[in-house]
């Protein structure tokens, strides 16, 4: 476990790194003396070069020139908050904060790594948005801040506000790229210093003081030297290029012509410095900032020159549109202001800053700013954007100029752009956005189609015909009022009260249409993707909408989710309780189904995807072809697929294609096609691709459809590769909340809807990403929304059908090595029970129950060697996805286990998957940290996994804060399990609480399961408190229950 | 071989070849010579009034190809180094009259009843109708005649303007282009006192424009030490690439005397529009923000 951290320190960009501490290191080390005066003492939670190069080599590779790496590996001190006890680390992951007491900040040796300009980017980018970068590698609050100033230099190098420029330091002169905050930059940039961790600026090169560069100056020499290093990146040469190389060493005198191509080739290349008479450098230096001045003027003033357009008042346009209709003439305004830097909120009209009057003028004075002067120098300079701003400097003291609809219209799409990015302030109104007007006249087509009498031969590669119409804001507006439209030339008019962009291209097309009397013809597909908003431009006209009638009408308003669907009748073959909401969704994927398009089940954990999706394939079973469907998921699941289906769907033929066993090409196609389901996982999707593409899938069927988010991965390939009656996805993670994510899951789903992957790219991910365009967001949302079913159980209709407390089995499967393992402490038992008897017999039943319970948790238990964790469990591998959906969906869980070695083996692998803090009770723990962690736990800011052994935990404890509970490994008595699970079910708990009990199936843990389900009231009895009752099976029973069933193994 | 060599450096009419000026001032100009704004064609126009025929050309093109290696401008004057045949440049001067402070006060008189003028010129413009505020106060702007200018050459060539002159004139038409106030300063007024004394905040001017700010101590308290407050999403606004590269120093200009062998305005076209991308994804990915995982 290591928490890695960051700091710039002088010039010097330092990793470093907390990780638990290190028995190496002497106790005394961290004892109560802190640092004397002269050095302070090695930091007793220090990473360690070896794990800051190991944490950094994935992102930036390993260095190879050891001189270098040697070099970058530097001793530091980092002033830590220090208590008695030593310094406080930054989580409890890596110890327990001491307790309280005096603390001050004392300075600790550590290790860091010096980091270049591109390093950090790769860096910072790798780190971004991240919890942790890999198992037990943490990303630190202040390294996560450091991802946001990266974001920043970002936003200034796409929006391009730098110059080239040349610093010097110490006689030595750099080529730069120099940030120019403006606008709001400066504002951001404060704001952004504010939320700076004080780690990120805790790290100094002496032990002498600790570093006192605020948070403000820190951030910008971190922007200075991170908008270099971007704006450098691409363009510079091949590190060692022989010019830059030359350069650098001083060998031989740099050959260039003129110091400009120096510059010019400098400010390209990895290599800043630039040679050459020092003089020279010195004048070249002053010219360049020279040069700069009328931008770092503008840049440094406390006020700075806005345009606002004002519309003409609202009586004079109406009196005009009710005499002609005509467009407004010289009525509308471009008004001078000047805004002041630091409050945007204070704006003086240029007519009151030319002779300002006393209470204006203190506002000046009070920032030392010469209204006149700068008046002049930036509307001179805004003069050349805009001939009608130097029209109006003719007069004195101009207040802004006059302009009719076309100016106000060319203002708007044009001037108020190049305004804006050349450093000038902008105000528009507010009907206006980036696209044009809020309201447009729209294009819609028109769609007849006869009444939907079934839904039998209707398809969506129906070809129908539509006409146009225009509408403003939902009403359709006639041929008669178009044309008075177009007769009246002006590209903005107000129509019916409000402003209206006309493009006279659109309604000449539209016009041209109409007396043609013409009709387009598109797919019912088209039309769909056009009603949703997707693919929209058809016959020379960009359409905002549809209107049908008939069937086509139907069918839309089924998909717009204006109109519900009727509810599809349970199958007959179907052996179980279909809840309300369950219904709704299964009839939801039948729908799209039938027509031929993809769904994406998305519901909350626990609400029941899997039987929705079952009584689907069922049905289908039962009315069309006997053909298979595909079921791809994860293999931690392939077991519990298999469970579902027998328990929901018992007359389905069910194949698990999975394991060493597993049949291939023409065997495996003919034992497809006997099957209704073929189970199979993400790695043989594409593994065995071939075979499965051979098979004519009635349809393909993914669980936890986010493995194929990320469209450029083998399965995610495969996956679109299959051909297949129709495609479902499910998932419980939000896909929709991710925009970058929703194009690889709906190219699956329903191909080429959403555009080319660039496509997407330019019309969604980044306007939503990058421009927080609200418009991208609806549309996509609205093009998405009628193939993704998403409920919350929280959601006011499901809570009433959900039962208060649902218990759920996970079956699970075995790695190979636990099965193995499983096999020998079966066979072991079976030899010993043989001449065991009595007393003997029952202790070795009791112990072979716990040892294959302990290999059924997970082979480093059972063997208790400390050994990796990763990989080698299928409970411990499907726990981990369960509880990465339920954290990332914000809820809270409790994890139960008899075992406390498992405890803490879940503990240490949940703190390393997630990141975050794991809380762990059991007998050891003393009431007082007990309650402490409980609090904790209840606190809504607390950690959110409790993994409890069940004895220390099952009793006495209030834990409703938890809205699921885990029992990792059962205890053969419900009465104990329940009182566990009361725990978060609480009288007064409002909250639907979710049960899931792990079970490993084939193994003696599914065996007992099904004989306490099949005598529960015998049971109940005989059980009693504890697993005796185990012990009174025969050695016949006994074997069998010991046995394990082959279907169990995974990979 | 020789007798080429000596009848080339002999002749008395010689299209002498100028020897390779590295890093010489390079005409910035995309077609023809001189500068694209109205005053420097006016300028330019004073030259060709002068009739010296294939000088002109010559000149011109000594100006393209970067044979003047040094230009600086005073009051009244111009002196240049301008590389010819002769291994040793060739020192040029320009004078011009500079006008008299009386001739100054009518002029700023007129200046000032238009308050566009000071604009276009503080924006680095002359402004279109200048002249005719020159024409009120009773005194000439440009040179009209080649009276109004005093030209010298140490070249062996006797006529006057010769080439290496007519090479400086043309840099010095480009060179107005840029900054208007050179013609005001060769007639002996300079910027600051032309606009009386426009307030130029000092740190602009200053080498290291990083403002000297308060140093803050570290806060001991550990939950404000390792977690700062969080970044607001909406914090850096619509990040937009723009559709004009390089506007930044497009407002500002061509570089003084431009020396290098590609266009700077060209260069940082490309290098921007380059870094626009980078900068976007850097944006995006330093927050998770990325289609791919990386």
């Amino acid at each position: 476990m290591i928490v890695y951290h960051a700091s710039l320190c002088d010039e010097e960009f330092i990793f470093w790194g907390e990780a638990p501490e290190d028995r190496a290191v002497p106790v005394s080390l961290r004892s109560g003396k802190r640092a004397s005066a002269g050095g302070a003492m090695p930091f007793p939670y220090d990473a360690g070069k070896k794990q800051l190069e190991a944490g950094l080599a994935p992102f930036l590779g390993a260095e190879k020139d050891s001189a270098a790496r040697r070099a970058r590996a530097v001793m530091r001190y980092a002033w830590l908050p220090t208590a008695e006890t030593g310094p406080l680390p930054s989580s409890p992951l890596i110890a327990e904060a001491a307790a309280a007491g005096e603390v001050v900040l004392a300075p600790w040796a550590i290790a860091g790594r010096v980091l270049q300009g591109r390093e950090i980017v790769d860096l910072l980018a790798a780190c971004g948005g991240r919890r942790i970068l890999g198992p037990g590698l943490i990303v630190g609050a202040d390294l996560a801040w450091w991802c946001q100033a990266l974001r920043f230099a970002g936003t200034l190098v796409a929006r391009q506000s730098y110059l080239p420029g040349v610093s010097e330091a110490g006689g030595t002169y750099r080529s730069r790229w120099l940030p120019v905050f403006q606008g709001e930059d400066p504002d951001r940039m404060a704001r952004l210093a504010a939320a700076m961790p004080a780690a990120a600026r805790a790290v100094s090169a002496e032990a002498a003081a600790p570093p006192q560069t605020s948070p403000s100056a820190l951030l910008r020499r971190f922007v200075e030297r991170m908008v270099d290093a971007l704006v450098r990146l691409g363009a510079s040469p091949v590190p060692g290029a022989p010019a830059a190389a030359a350069s650098r060493r001083g060998r031989r005198k740099p050959d260039f012509d003129s110091i400009h191509d120096q510059w010019l080739l400098s400010l390209q290349s990895a290599d800043p410095a630039m040679a050459g008479d020092g003089g020279e450098l010195a004048r070249f230096a002053a010219q360049v900032r020279e040069w700069h001045l009328p931008v770092s003027i503008s840049a440094s003033s406390p006020f700075r020159l806005c345009f606002r357009l004002e519309e003409p008042p609202a009586e004079d346009a109406e009196r005009e549109e009710a005499e002609s209709g005509s467009a407004g003439r010289d009525a509308w305004q471009v008004r001078y202001l000047l805004q002041a830097a630091n409050d945007r909120s204070l704006l003086v009209e240029a007519r009151d800053a030319w002779k300002p009057r006393k209470p204006v003028e203190a506002v000046f004075r009070a920032r030392a700013f010469e209204p006149r002067q700068f008046l002049l120098s930036a509307l001179g300079q805004a003069a050349g954007i805009c001939p009608r701003i130097e029209q109006s400097l003719k007069r004195p003291a101009p207040p802004g100029y006059e302009l009719d609809a076309a100016g106000a219209h060319e203002f708007l799409t044009l001037r108020a752009q190049t305004l804006e990015q050349a450093g000038f302030g902008v105000m528009l109104p507010a009907w206006w956005t980036r696209k044009g007007t809020k309201l447009r006249l729209a294009a819609r087509a028109r769609v007849k189609s006869r009444a939907m009498q079934s839904a039998a031969g209707l398809s969506l590669d129906a070809i129908v015909r539509f006409d146009v119409e225009l509408a403003l804001g939902g009403e359709p507006i006639t041929m008669a009022e178009l044309e008075s439209l177009a007769a009246l030339k002006a590209p903005l008019v107000r129509l019916r009260g409000q402003w209206v962009e006309l493009n006279a291209a659109e309604i000449r097309t539209a016009i041209d249409f109409w007396k043609k009397k013409a009709a387009g013809t598109a797919s019912v597909r088209e039309i769909v993707q056009m009603a949703l908003g997707g693919d929209r431009r058809r016959v020379g006209l960009i359409f905002e909408g549809v209107s049908a009638d008939g069937w086509v009408a139907d069918l839309l308003a089924h998909l717009e989710g204006n109109a519900p669907f009727e509810e599809a009748a349970a199958p007959a073959g179907f052996r179980g309780e279909l809840r309300p909401y369950q219904v709704r969704g299964y009839s939801w994927l039948a729908f799209l189904k039938q027509w031929g398009l993809g769904a994406c089940l998305a519901d909350d954990m626990g609400l029941g995807k899997t039987i929705q999706a079952l009584a689907l394939i069922q049905r289908d079973w039962e009315s069309d072809g006997r053909q298979p469907v595909l079921l791809i998921c994860p293999t931690s699941v392939v077991g519990n697929w298999q469970k579902e289906a027998a328990r929901f769907c018992p007359e389905l033929p069910v194949l698990v294609h999975h394991g060493a066993a597993r049949v291939k090409g023409e065997a495996f196609q003919t034992a497809a096609a006997r099957h209704a389901i073929v189970v199979s996982s993400y790695a043989l999707l594409h593994r065995d691709l071939e075979s499965l593409q051979a098979v004519p899938w009635a349809g393909v069927i993914l669980d936890e459809a986010q493995n194929i988010k990320n469209p450029e991965t083998r399965q995610a390939r495969a996956a679109r590769s299959l051909a297949a009656g129709y495609r479902v996805a499910m998932t419980g993670t939000p896909v929709e909340n991710n925009v970058g994510d929703l194009w690889s899951v709906m190219e699956y789903l329903n191909p080429g809807f959403l555009g080319s992957r660039e496509e997407f790219r330019r019309k969604f991910f980044v306007p939503i990403q990058a421009l927080r365009d609200a418009d991208a967001a609806g549309r996509l949302k609205r093009l998405t929304a009628p193939f993704i079913l998403r409920r919350l159980k929280t959601d006011r209709s499901i809570i009433a059908d959900l039962p208060e407390k649902m218990e759920m089995k996970v079956f699970c499967t075995l790695t190979r090595e636990q099965a193995s393992l499983y096999r020998a402490v079966a066979a072991a038992a079976e030899q010993g029970m043989e001449s065991a008897a009595g007393i003997q017999r029952k202790g070795l039943i009791l112990a072979t129950l716990s040892k294959l319970k302990q290999v059924c948790n997970h082979p480093a238990q059972f063997l208790g060697d400390n050994s990796a964790i990763e990989g080698r469990s299928g409970k411990l591998a499907r726990l981990t996805e369960m509880l990465e959906e339920i954290l990332e969906g914000g809820d809270r869980a409790l994890v139960f286990s008899q075992f406390s070695e498992m405890g803490g083996i879940l503990r240490r692998h949940l703190q390393e998957t997630f990141g975050r803090e794991v809380l762990f009770l059991h007998g050891a723990v003393p009431k007082k940290k007990r309650d402490e962690m409980v609090e904790r736990f209840q606190d809504g800011d607390g950690p959110r996994v409790f993994v409890l052994s069940l004895k220390a935990g099952g009793t006495g404890l209030n834990l409703t804060a938890a809205g699921h509970v885990f029992h990792f490994d059962r205890w053969w008595n419900p009465a104990v399990e329940n009182q566990a699970t009361d725990r978060a079910f609480r009288i007064g708990q409002r909250r639907n609480v979710q049960v899931h009990k792990f079970v490993c199936a084939g193994t003696l843990e599914e065996k007992i399961d099904e004989m306490i389900e099949s005598k529960k009231d015998i049971a109940a009895k005989v059980v009693g408190t504890g697993e005796g009752w185990l012990t009174e099976l025969s050695t016949r029973e006994l074997k069998e229950l010991f046995a394990l069933r082959g279907e169990a193994i995974g990979d | 071989m020789s007798r080429r060599h000596w009848y080339w450096d002999r002749t008395y009419y010689p299209p002498s070849r100028p020897l390779d000026a590295r890093g010489g001032i390079k005409s910035q100009a995309r077609r023809g010579a001189g500068g694209e704004s109205w005053w420097a064609r006016r300028w330019i126009a004073v030259l060709e009034s002068f009739h010296i025929g294939a000088r002109l050309q010559r000149g011109r093109s000594y100006a393209r190809s970067g044979q003047a290696l040094s230009i600086d401008i005073d009051r009244g004057i111009v002196r240049a180094k301008v590389q010819g045949s002769r291994p040793r440049p060739y020192d040029v001067t320009i004078k011009m009259n500079t006008l008299t402070g009386a001739q100054w006060k009518m002029l700023e008189k007129e200046l000032s009843n238009k308050p566009l003028y000071a604009a276009r010129l503080l924006a680095g413009e002359m402004p279109q109708d200048i002249e005719e505020a020159f024409k009120q106060a009773g005194v000439p702007l440009f040179p009209a005649t080649s009276r109004d200018l005093q030209t010298e050459c140490s070249c062996p060539d006797w006529s006057n303007p010769c080439k290496h002159i007519a090479a400086v004139y043309y840099l010095l038409g480009e060179e107005f282009d840029r900054d208007p106030f050179l013609i005001f300063r060769l007639r002996g007024r300079t910027r600051e006192e032309l606009v009386g004394g426009l307030e130029v905040p000092a740190e602009a001017r200053e080498a290291a424009p990083e403002p000297a700010l308060p140093g803050e101590p570290l806060p001991d308290d550990p939950a404000a030490f390792w977690q700062g407050a969080p970044v607001p999403d909406d914090l850096y606004g619509e990040v937009r690439i723009p559709q004009i590269h390089a506007a930044l120093p497009k407002r500002l200009g061509n570089f003084p005397f431009w020396r290098g062998n590609s266009s700077l305005t060209d260069t940082l076209e490309c290098v921007c529009a380059a870094a626009s991308a980078r900068g976007l994804e850097a944006f995006l990915q330093a927050d998770g923000r990325t289609e791919d995982e990386p």
